[in-house]
């Protein structure tokens, strides 16, 4: 075995942190999967991206139509692959989510991203991105929303304090503030235990199982969330790592939120939570829903690659590094 | 990591004849009327033949028909009873890959029966026959095979007769004024293949990655379909088995019907701009070195035939026509 092999994940000490943005770093706005609502929402990213005092460089099919994708692959590979070779670009952030992302995996220049790490950050279905680059290219990633559900001033500040901080990032913490119920946590079972980050979307990350992308899950503290999505199907992707035979190898499950996410028209459906939670408690496995993170506003930014402790019972992931250097 | 069941590993289960007993389960989801399964009962009598209903059939647990506990002791006592020569599962649903870890295919091994279905019965259907070498049938439930005659006669002539299945024949078309579309055979990319057949619902198959019941495509005519879900996700679910090495060393593959995945039908994850599963399936497929075929009527269509796993089938596609073969029987 080579050790230039591409599908060996690279061990711990190379993980690759990008460093932490200044003013007039140079930021691209890519649209790797569909193709923003419109020309308005690109210019709003921009915008977004401006007023912290980062240059905006939009790419150039970010516009582009081509059924559901922002443009063919080849088109949506080239924005991706000369953002990441243009060393003047010190970000990478998604303009949305859709689908599309996937397709791009197996071209996606890796081994120049490896030598160059920058910041990538996005969420929905652009996780699969995220996910593949934490892979195999070592590199620290950052998962929330795409810049078209960055909207709220509490979301614009999360994502502006994540992309210039060299520090270790405040922790996130459930609350049992009984008047914001939106993220008051429920633990479900375990003790306090250390980890690496990894996941995101659920349904993204069940679409690189069986791949050579699939994510490397063992001792990891797994983040899931999703939106728009219905609570049966979700029980399917939960159940597709639960038989993996992965998931008794977790570190621990630190569900955030499933925004938008219900039964639907099912006549007869427990919660999610409901579902998840049997298979949690007869794992032992150290978990706790409803944390602030995901793509909804309000939630917290998690960089991917980062190892942190998570106490269950207490509703929290403490960051033990930083995710960003400084300069 | 996958390999081709050798052809002697191939178990065909024994055929059904007037006076067999019918193991109906439930282990995904429930009914939710119970007395739509009288209709059921008066179709099984017209074939001449007795059923027994698992206990735990009627129970809930969510959208499952009981706990897994519950479901797989059912579905367990079925396979156990040497009077039960045919497992009809009354539904798909959800639920059926929460059983495969406690799943005892040495019971199935050793109890070889007819057990068909389809949608979430997909995720039975490939690990059983690719654990214990069982050929399983991908047909209707309980509940739909007596829905259309197209089914119906498939379904008995799969069942009950040893010669070999022969030429799977189109449905009737209802209205040649208002054809049905996609037509029952639409050429995507034209050739000949064959290969054991394997497949199933697609969503089942993406819930089955990266699992010890992965499906195992080498040198199979391979067969997928879906319900309800957008061109974008049956392309999703297709890339994900490209990445995963799935779609490369196949002898052929059908896309069935895919009822309701035209654009805006799923009711979920609908996005503005689109593209139809013809399109996307041309794009990725033209030029494959293998036959690929579009719109056969399979699973969710109300017309289905049944396609046995693991029986030696052949596919040969060109401008003049579209032919798939069973090359064997699917019982013994």
């Amino acid at each position: 075995m080579t050790s230039s092999n591409d599908n060996n994940p690279p061990a711990r000490s190379a993980i690759k942190k990008p460093r932490a943005l200044e003013p007039g770093d140079k930021v691209a706005l890519l649209s790797p999967a569909s193709r923003p609502k419109s020309l308005v929402e690109v210019a709003r990213a921009r915008a977004l991206v401006e007023q912290m005092g980062f240059v905006a460089v939009t790419g150039e099919h970010a516009l582009a139509t081509h059924g559901y994708l922002a443009g063919s692959d080849d088109d949506r590979l080239a924005d991706l692959n000369a953002a990441i070779a243009d060393s003047s670009v010190r970000a990478i952030i998604f303009l949305t989510g859709g689908y599309g992302s996937l397709r791009l995996l197996e071209k996606i220049d890796y081994r120049a991203l490896a030598a160059d790490p920058k910041i990538v950050l996005g969420g929905d279905e652009t996780t699969c991105i995220l996910l593949a680059m934490r892979k195999l290219a070592g590199l620290v990633t950052f998962y929330g929303a795409n810049l078209d559900r960055v909207r709220s001033p509490g979301a614009i500040a999360e994502l502006e304090s994540v992309l210039t901080s060299g520090a270790v990032l405040p922790p996130v913490q459930g609350n049992h503030d009984v008047t914001a119920s939106r993220f008051c946590f429920a633990p479900v079972a375990g003790k306090k235990i250390t980890g690496e980050i990894t996941g995101g979307n659920l349904s993204a990350l069940c679409s690189l199982m069986g791949t050579r992308y699939q994510v490397e899950t063992d001792d990891c503290i797994v983040a899931l969330t999703d939106r728009n999505e219905r609570y049966d199907i979700l029980d399917r992707w939960f159940s597709n790592l639960y038989v993996s035979g992965r998931m008794e190898r977790f570190a621990g499950i630190a569900c955030g939120e499933f925004e938008n996410c219900g039964p639907r028209d099912s006549r007869n459906l427990l919660s999610l939570e409901d579902m998840f939670a049997d298979r949690l408690e007869r794992l032992s496995l150290p978990s706790c829903f409803n944390l602030p993170f995901g793509e909804g506003p309000g939630c917290r930014i998690l960089p991917i690659g980062v190892r942190a402790s998570f106490d269950a019972g207490a509703g929290r992931i403490e960051f033990a590094e930083p995710a960003l250097s400084k300069n | 990591m996958s390999h081709e069941i050798a052809s002697q590993q191939v178990i065909k289960p024994p055929v059904i004849g007037r006076g067999d007993t019918v193991g109906i389960v439930a282990p995904s989801s429930p009914i939710f009327e119970e007395g739509d399964v009288e209709f059921t009962f008066e179709w099984l009598e017209r074939l001449g033949l007795r059923w027994k209903v698992g206990k735990n059939t009627f129970k809930r647990w969510s959208d499952l028909a009981g706990t897994d506990e519950e479901r797989l002791s059912d579905f367990h006592a079925m396979w156990a009873d040497p009077e039960v020569k045919l497992i009809l599962p009354i539904r798909g649903g959800n639920g059926s890959v929460r059983l495969l870890p406690h799943l005892d295919f040495e019971l199935i091994r050793n109890n070889p029966k007819v057990l068909i279905g389809y949608s979430d019965i997909t995720g039975l259907l490939i690990p059983i026959h690719q654990k214990t070498g069982l050929v399983t049938m991908h047909g209707p439930t309980a509940g739909s095979f007596f829905e259309s005659e197209y089914t119906y006669e498939n379904f008995v002539r799969l069942l009950t007769r040893t010669d070999p299945g022969g030429e799977v024949p189109d449905p009737e078309q209802k209205d040649d004024w208002n054809p049905d579309y996609p037509p029952y055979r639409m050429v995507i990319a034209p050739g000949r293949g064959s290969g054991r057949l394997t497949g199933g619902c697609l969503t089942l198959i993406r819930q089955l990655m990266g699992t010890a019941w992965e499906i195992e495509t080498r040198g199979r005519l391979l067969f997928i379909e879906d319900v309800g879900e957008e061109p974008h996700s049956i392309d999703r679910m297709i890339t994900q088995l490209e990445l995963a090495g799935k779609l490369r060393d196949i002898a052929g593959l059908i896309v069935g019907e895919c009822v309701s995945c035209r654009p805006g039908n799923s009711k979920r994850n609908v996005l503005s701009l689109n593209q139809s599963v013809e399109a996307m399936l041309r794009e990725k497929f033209e030029g494959a070195r293998y036959p690929v075929i579009y719109g056969m009527r399979i699973g969710h269509s109300a017309d289905k035939c049944t396609l046995p796993l693991g029986v030696m089938a052949s596919l040969a596609a060109d401008d003049e026509m579209v032919v798939l073969k069973l090359e064997e029987s699917a019982t013994s």
